[in-house]
């Protein structure tokens, strides 16, 4: 792949890719680091890359495989502290704003609210979730990155909005 | 209130945070480092810095005035040899309007050249060669409404492909994607600017160049039409977007029939390549093993679980949650292969669903997966399961 091809792609894709490693990792740092590793995997893999074939899919594909091998090399106990300071640092990440309307407010509190839900569910479901409803991902495209059937990954979805409906209590 | 959950989602799950320029320059570095790597190329500090501040360009503040003109645009990209091009005598400023798909778009000009841009890679010894065709286009709304700045979280929502193409190649192929192209975007007072730039191609000015806006990320096949017979490419008028198509008009001298058959035999030998698709390729041949277990993994759910793998029962025991709703395991098997760790229960966790933990391996056969069941009485059961034999053949 060219350097100005990297470049193209990283203006194209960089801001979903971030929100999705932002989503995804414990903390800012490790987020930092997947969505770099992840784009720097496409680069080298990337010479003869068929543009037609989805170049999103191929990113948040690799994105998902060195999360999961970030997440086999570290610790349970880690894993599970960094969820929770993740979810804390989601409310440092937005500027407080005093102008804003109340109603601003309200959309912004139960935003935080559902990313902060999200955060906490299990990578089985999270995933899927957030290559959905984040990525606008289709399900087909879903299960060739997770390599599951459609109807697992449908599955999980629902069973995903049936866990972040009771953590909401909407 | 019944709240619509997909909705609710769609809206909370919104991309927007923005990857810090930083961050960017960081990603370009260290591809220029692994092409150095790879090709034994050196890359000086300033070209690393030029080509970092290509990404975090659009953040001067200018006057305002009705339009830019392109070399303003390079300028405004930090690319001050393709401004001066751009003044030069070999740039065509066409300046022609067209509205398409609610945007009004107008081709403001182009230059093409031997290292005419800023933007150049350096080697042992020196420049190396790059002949490109950069062209500017400004595009705003028809209706007024100012089109979004690159930083806001609106920008791109309609994304457009603005490319070259050339008289007599399907467009579906022959593209800036396919052929070493770029873009970088300014928005000024309302009004997007998007200077592309891909290989020189005018020696095809015989044939014909056009310059095409069309709506999407890449080339929509539907937003043009491509005569086989004529080589005419035309904008499809029943398509609902935009699909404007201007013709550059290239000086026909610079025509060279050798050097564009040239130029097409080497850019199919670079189309060429093994098969890259597969997902060994994608993550690397190196990793095997960790494929092979990733696949597992990935398939293996709480309700297959049984369906390929096994309990090894002298793992097995009950065990009470602490203050933290956590559990401590410990196992030793007969291999002497042995593992200890703790695992959090959370609210979503169903009482009798098997529960998947960590697990390790050395090999596809050594594989233990660290499997939880929350019982009745709030003890939890655990137990290490191993893939099935004939599942790993």
């Amino acid at each position: 792949m060219r350097q100005e091809e990297l470049e193209q792609y990283i203006r194209e894709y960089g801001r979903e890719l971030y929100s999705f490693c932002r989503s995804m990792a414990w903390n800012l740092a490790e987020a930092e680091d997947l969505y770099q590793d992840t784009f720097l995997k496409f680069y080298e893999i990337g010479d003869g890359l068929v543009i037609e074939k989805n170049p999103k899919s191929y990113l948040m594909g690799i994105a998902v495989n060195l999360y999961r091998n970030y997440k086999r090399k570290l610790s349970v106990r880690r894993r599970i502290a960094g969820v929770w300071q993740s979810v804390e640092e989601i409310d440092e990440d937005i500027p407080a704003d005093a102008r804003l309307l109340e109603e601003e407010i309200l959309v912004r509190e139960e935003c935080h609210a559902v990313r902060g839900a999200v955060k906490t569910l299990a990578d089985k479901y999270r995933i899927p979730v957030l290559l959905f409803y984040m990525e606008e991902m289709s399900l087909a495209e879903i299960a060739a990155v997770l390599k599951l059937p459609e109807g697992t990954v449908k599955s999980r979805l629902h069973r995903a909005k049936k866990i972040l409906k009771q953590k909401l209590e909407v | 209130m019944k709240v619509d959950m997909d909705e609710l989602l769609k809206k909370s799950l919104t991309p927007t945070d923005v990857p810090p320029g930083r961050l960017n320059c960081q990603v370009l570095l260290r591809a220029k480092e692994r092409k150095y790597m790879k090709h034994k190329k050196r890359f000086s500090a300033v070209i690393v810095a030029a080509a970092c501040v290509m990404l975090l360009g659009s953040v001067t503040v200018v006057a305002a005035r009705r339009y830019f003109s392109p070399a303003e645009i390079a300028s405004e990209v930090q690319n001050d040899a393709l401004a001066k091009a751009f003044s030069g005598e070999g740039a065509v400023l066409v300046n022609e309007t067209q509205e398409s798909g609610g945007y009004r778009i107008t081709l403001l000009g182009s230059v093409a050249g031997k290292n005419i841009s800023d933007y150049m890679i350096t080697d042992d010894k020196g420049v190396v060669e790059e002949n490109k065709i950069y062209t500017v286009v400004a595009i705003e709304r028809a209706d007024g409404v100012p089109m979004p700045d690159t930083s806001s979280d609106e920008y791109d929502k309609e994304p457009l492909y603005v490319s070259h193409y050339i008289h007599g190649l399907d467009p579906k192929k022959y593209s800036l994607q396919s052929m070493g192209g770029g873009h970088s975007t300014v928005v000024r007072d309302g009004v997007m600017y998007r200077m592309v730039e891909m290989d020189n191609i005018e020696m095809f000015a015989d044939k014909g160049i056009y310059v095409g806006v069309s709506s999407g990320t890449f080339y929509d096949a539907e937003a043009y039409r491509f005569d086989e017979s004529s080589g005419e490419i035309s904008p499809n008028t029943d398509y609902e977007g935009v699909n404007a198509l201007f013709i550059l008009p290239v000086d026909k001298r610079k025509a060279d029939s050798a050097a564009a058959e040239a130029y097409l035999e080497a850019l199919h030998t670079e189309w060429e390549t093994p098969a890259q698709g597969s997902y060994e390729f994608q993550i690397g041949k190196r990793d095997a093993t960790d494929l092979a277990v990733e696949d597992f993994m990935s398939m293996l759910t709480s309700e297959n679980l049984d369906e390929y793998a096994v309990p090894v029962e002298s793992t097995r025991k009950v065990l009470t949650q602490d203050q933290e709703g956590a559990v401590s395991y410990a196992y030793e098997l007969e291999t002497g292969a042995s593992g200890s760790g703790k695992f959090w229960i959370t609210p979503e966790m169903a009482v009798g669903e098997y529960q998947l933990g960590a697990y390790s391996y050395s090999d596809l056969q050594s594989l233990l997966i660290d499997v939880f069941v929350i019982n009745e009485d709030g003890t939890v059961t655990y137990v290490v399961y191993q893939p099935k034999k004939e599942t790993q053949e």
